[in-house]
C-alpha cells in the first residue's frame, strides 16, 4: 500500500484502484452511486482544458468530476499504463 | 388518425383490447428514448446529454393481443433521487406519485456499460415490480468485440433479458413476448442477490420476521427508503438494527450501494466475453483532440463562432424569399382582391406587415435549433460543460448549468425546464433566474433588424464581418450579464457551498437525422403557431391603435396639399414631393392615433434612454413577447403596404424628428435599445414557466423586476457614456 493517494493527485495516464471514499455521507453516496466503489479501476485521463474538473475512465465509462470530489476518493496507484499491464 | 382514436373506436364498437401500463426506466444515455420511439412511433427528442428527458412522455405500443400504455421516465442513475428530475422516476416506480404503480417496468441498460447500468436495474427489481431487462447498443458491442450471455444474465437476475437494437427494430417482438410473460403470472420478487457484511445480514434475518416483513423490506426501512411498506413495527426494528450496528441511514445506504456494485461486477465477469481491444477507443481518441489543453478551447470557440455566423449568413437567402412573399406577393394579391380602404389597410399594413416581419426569422431559429440539437446528440454538449465548468464555478454555477443556459439561447423556456437536471436547489434557482438574460431567438429577431439597419456591412477577417461580430458582442453582453448576476445571487440571496459535479461524458455518437428533423419540425410548428396567434392578434390590435381615430382635418389638409402638388408642380418633381408628403401624412396620423397618445404618455419615462414615442409603442407591445417589437415597428412604419415596398430597415434609417429634422434612429439610440432588450425579461411565457418550475410567484416576480431595472439602468448608462464620448 505504498502508493496511496487521492484521485486528484494522479497524473494523466496514471491508473489506480479505488481503496476508500472519505467524504461526508451525502457526497460519498453520490460518488458511490455513479459507480466509483471500492476495488474499481480508474484511469486519470486529463484535466479540463481551462483547468478545473478532471476526466477519468471508470470501468469503461467516462466521467468528469471536480478536484474537491476527487480528493474524497482514496486510491492505490498502479503507475502508468504499459508498465503494470493495464489494458487499454 | 392516431392510435388513440383507433383504440377509442375499438372500445365503442365493443372490441375492447386490454391496456396495460408499462414504465420505461433507465440511465441517461441508455438508449431508452430511442427504444420508446421505436415502440410507440410517438417521437420525442433523443439526446446524448445526461437527463435531457425532462418531463415524462407517454405513448401507445400495440401488442399482438393487448395494448401497452408506455411512460418514458426521465433518465436516472438511481432511485435515491438527487434532482427533481430523478425524483419523478423514483416516485413513479414506487407508486408514491399521483399515479398508481405501473403493471410492469422495462429497464433499459447499455450492454457496453452493463456493470453500472445494472445498479438502477437492481434497485427497480428490489421494488418487487414485474421487470424485463432490455439490453441496448448491441451493435456497438459487436463493433468493440463484446459478447453477452443473456440467458446467464437472466438467470443471475431472475428477470427476463432481451437484446434490442431499437433503431433497426430488432428484438422488439421478443421484448413483447417477455413483457407478456411477466404480466401473465403473479410476480415473484427475485431473491436478493447481493450480500451485506455478515453482522448486517444476521441482524436483518433476526429482526425482519419479528415485524412480519421480508429482510428486503426491513432493509428498505433501515436505509430510510419509505416505499409504503414501512409499518410502525418495522420502523422500530429498523432503528434497532441501526443502533446495534452503530450506523445511520446514509451509512446503511453506503453498504447497500457497495454490495450491489460488487455483485453486479461479479455477474459481469461471468456473462461478458471480450475479444476486442478498446471499449471507448474512438471516443477517447476524439477526446484527445477535442479536450486537448490548447485545441479544446479553440474547437469550442470555433464551434460557437460557426454557429453564430451561420445564423446570420446562411439564413439570408430563405429570409429574402419569405420577405418577398409576405412583403410583395401577398400584399399585391390582396390589393387585387380587395378594394382600397380600411380592410385592405388592415390586411396589408396590419396582418402581413406584422406577422410577416416575424415569420421572416424562422430560418434563423431553425438553424439555431439545428446546431443545438447536433451538439446535444453527438455528445459534445457535455464536453462543453466539462470545459466551461471552471469558468461557471467562478460565478457560483456548475458545468451542469451550461446546458440550460445554452438552451436558453434558443428559448429561455426549454432552458428553464432543463434546469431540473441540476441537483442542487440554489444552483438551480440561480440558473433559472439568469437564464432569461441569455440571448434567446426572440431577441435575435430584434438584434438582426437593428444591426442590419445601423451596423455597416464591412468585412473583418475572412468570412467574418462586422455585423456578425456585433451580434456575437450582444451575445457576450448577455453572457457577461448573466455571469455577474449569478455571482451576485450566489453570494447574497442564494448563498451556499458549491455542490459537487459528477457528470457522465457520454460516448460520441452520430446524430440521428430522423430525430433532428422531427425536433426542427416541432420547433417550426411552435414558432409558427405563436406567430399565428399571439403576434397575429397583437398585430391587429396595434394596427387599430395606430390607425384610429382618423382626424378629418389631417386628411383634408393632406388632400389639399396633394392636389396642390399634382396640379402645380412639374411632373418630374411630383414623385419626390409626393413621397415626402406621404411620409409626413403617415407620421402625423400616427402621432394623433391611440398608439401615439400612449407612446407620448410614456415618453418622459423613456426619454432619458433616448427613445421616442414610436419606440415606446414597440416596447409596450413587446411585453407580450419580444419579437412583437419588430412586428410593431413593421406596423408603425407601414412596411408591407402596396404603394411602398421599401424594407423596414430603410424606413428606420429615413425617419426624422419632424421638429428638428435630425434622424430619430441614431446608432446610439439603436445601441441603447439593443442593450435594453439584452436584459429585459419581456416574455409572458418565460414568466409563466418560472412560476411553474419554482412553484411560487415570488421568483418570477423577482426575475421580472430585477431584469427590468437592469435593462433600464444599462440602457441609460449606454446613452450617457455614448453622449459623453461624442
Amino acid at each position: 500500500m505504498a502508493n496511496l493517494k487521492t484521485l486528484a493527485e494522479l497524473t494523466p495516464g496514471e491508473t489506480a484502484r479505488v481503496v476508500e471514499i472519505v467524504a461526508a455521507p451525502h457526497l460519498a453516496l453520490s460518488i458511490l452511486e455513479i459507480g466509483i466503489v471500492k476495488g474499481v479501476n480508474v484511469l486519470h485521463l486529463r484535466t479540463a482544458p481551462l483547468g478545473g474538473p478532471i476526466q477519468v475512465e471508470v470501468e469503461g465509462f467516462l466521467l468528469s468530476l471536480r478536484r474537491d470530489e476527487a480528493r474524497a476518493i482514496l486510491v492505490e496507484s498502479n503507475g502508468k499504463p504499459g508498465s503494470e499491464g493495464w489494458k487499454r | 388518425m392516431t392510435r388513440n382514436s383507433v383504440r377509442l373506436q375499438a372500445q365503442n364498437s365493443g372490441l375492447v383490447r386490454p391496456v396495460r401500463r408499462i414504465a420505461l426506466a433507465g440511465n441517461p444515455n441508455s438508449g431508452k428514448t430511442t427504444l420508446f420511439n421505436a415502440l410507440t412511433g410517438l417521437h420525442q427528442k433523443v439526446a446524448n446529454y445526461p437527463g435531457v428527458t425532462v418531463e415524462h412522455q407517454t405513448g401507445l405500443w400495440s401488442g399482438t393481443d393487448c395494448d401497452y400504455h408506455i411512460t418514458d421516465l426521465p433518465g436516472s442513475y438511481s432511485l435515491l433521487p438527487r434532482s427533481p428530475d430523478e425524483a419523478i422516476a423514483s416516485d413513479w416506480l414506487s407508486g408514491c406519485g399521483k399515479e398508481p404503480r405501473p403493471d410492469a417496468v422495462i429497464c433499459v441498460a447499455d450492454v457496453t456499460n452493463l456493470a453500472r447500468h445494472l445498479y438502477l436495474v437492481g434497485q427497480i427489481i428490489d421494488l418487487g415490480i414485474p421487470t424485463v431487462l432490455a439490453l441496448t447498443m448491441g451493435d456497438e458491442a459487436e463493433r468493440i468485440g463484446l459478447s453477452m450471455d443473456t440467458a446467464r444474465l437472466s438467470a443471475h437476475l431472475s428477470v427476463p433479458v432481451v437484446g434490442v437494437i431499437a433503431p433497426q427494430g430488432r428484438g422488439l417482438g421478443e421484448l413483447e413476448l417477455a413483457v407478456r410473460g411477466v404480466l401473465a403470472e403473479p410476480w415473484e420478487t427475485p431473491p436478493r442477490g447481493y450480500l451485506l457484511p455478515p453482522a448486517f445480514e444476521n441482524r436483518l434475518k433476526e429482526y425482519a420476521p419479528k415485524a412480519g416483513a421480508s429482510d428486503r423490506q426491513a432493509l428498505f426501512c433501515v436505509c430510510g427508503q419509505h416505499t409504503g411498506a414501512c409499518t410502525d413495527s418495522l420502523e422500530k426494528v429498523a432503528s434497532q438494527v441501526r443502533s446495534e450496528l452503530g450506523i445511520d441511514e446514509e451509512t446503511a445506504r453506503r453498504f447497500v450501494v457497495e454490495a450491489r456494485f460488487n455483485w453486479h461486477r461479479e455477474i459481469c465477469r461471468d456473462v461478458e466475453k471480450r475479444t476486442g481491444t478498446a471499449r471507448s477507443g474512438w471516443t477517447r481518441r476524439l477526446d484527445d483532440l477535442l479536450l486537448n489543453r490548447y485545441l479544446g478551447p479553440v474547437f469550442l470557440t470555433a464551434a460557437l463562432a460557426i454557429m453564430f455566423q451561420a445564423i446570420f449568413k446562411w439564413a439570408e437567402w430563405p429570409m429574402g424569399a419569405i420577405e418577398t412573399v409576405t412583403g410583395e406577393w401577398l400584399p399585391g394579391l390582396a390589393g387585387r382582391v380587395l378594394a382600397p380602404g380600411p380592410l385592405l389597410s388592415l390586411v396589408n399594413d396590419g396582418i402581413f406587415a406584422g406577422v410577416g416581419s416575424v415569420v421572416v426569422f424562422l430560418p434563423q431559429i431553425l438553424l439555431l435549433f439545428l446546431f443545438l440539437s447536433i451538439l446535444e446528440d453527438t455528445g459534445y454538449l457535455a464536453r462543453a460543460a466539462f470545459i466551461l465548468d471552471r469558468i461557471m464555478s467562478r460565478v457560483g454555477l456548475s458545468g451542469r448549468s451550461f446546458i440550460p443556459l445554452l438552451s436558453s439561447f434558443a428559448c429561455a423556456i426549454p432552458g428553464i425546464m432543463a434546469a431540473r437536471t441540476i441537483p442542487h436547489r440554489r444552483d438551480r434557482l440561480a440558473t433559472i433566474l439568469v437564464a432569461p438574460l441569455m440571448t434567446c431567438s426572440a431577441r435575435l429577431v430584434i438584434y438582426t433588424l437593428l444591426i442590419a439597419a445601423f451596423v455597416p456591412d464591412q468585412k473583418l477577417w475572412g468570412p467574418f464581418g462586422l455585423q456578425g461580430a456585433s451580434l456575437l458582442g450582444l451575445y457576450l453582453v448577455g453572457i457577461v450579464g448573466a455571469a455577474l448576476v449569478a455571482a451576485i445571487f450566489r453570494h447574497t440571496i442564494l448563498r451556499g457551498p458549491t455542490p459537487p459535479l459528477l457528470m457522465e461524458l457520454p460516448p460520441y455518437r452520430r446524430p440521428r437525422l430522423r430525430s433532428t428533423v422531427l425536433t426542427l419540425l416541432q420547433r417550426a410548428k411552435t414558432f409558427l403557431v405563436s406567430a399565428g396567434t399571439i403576434i397575429f392578434a397583437a398585430s391587429i390590435v396595434l394596427w387599430g391603435l395606430s390607425s384610429y381615430p382618423r382626424w378629418s382635418h389631417i386628411e383634408e389638409n393632406y388632400e389639399a396639399r396633394r392636389a396642390a402638388v399634382l396640379g402645380l408642380m412639374a411632373p418630374a418633381d411630383q414623385e419626390v414631393e409626393m413621397a415626402k408628403l406621404d411620409q409626413e401624412f403617415a407620421a402625423e396620423r400616427l402621432q394623433h392615433s391611440f398608439a401615439g397618445y400612449i407612446g407620448r404618455a410614456m415618453e418622459p419615462l423613456i426619454a432619458p434612454l433616448g427613445f421616442d414615442w414610436k419606440i415606446g409603442i414597440g416596447i409596450l407591445g413587446s411585453f407580450a413577447a419580444r419579437e412583437v417589437f419588430v412586428s410593431t415597428m413593421g406596423v408603425v412604419y407601414g412596411v408591407g403596404s402596396t404603394d411602398d415596398g421599401a424594407a423596414l430597415v430603410d424606413k428606420l434609417r429615413a425617419d426624422r424628428d419632424p421638429a428638428t429634422g435630425r434622424p430619430i434612429w441614431t446608432p446610439l439610440v439603436a445601441l441603447s435599445l439593443l442593450i435594453f432588450y439584452a436584459f429585459a425579461l419581456q416574455c409572458i411565457s418565460t414568466v409563466a414557466v418560472i412560476k411553474r418550475e419554482t412553484n411560487s410567484w415570488r421568483w418570477p416576480a423577482f426575475a421580472f423586476a430585477y431584469t427590468g431595472l437592469l435593462a433600464y439602468g444599462a440602457a441609460f448608462l449606454t446613452r450617457q457614456i455614448g453622449l459623453w464620448l461624442s
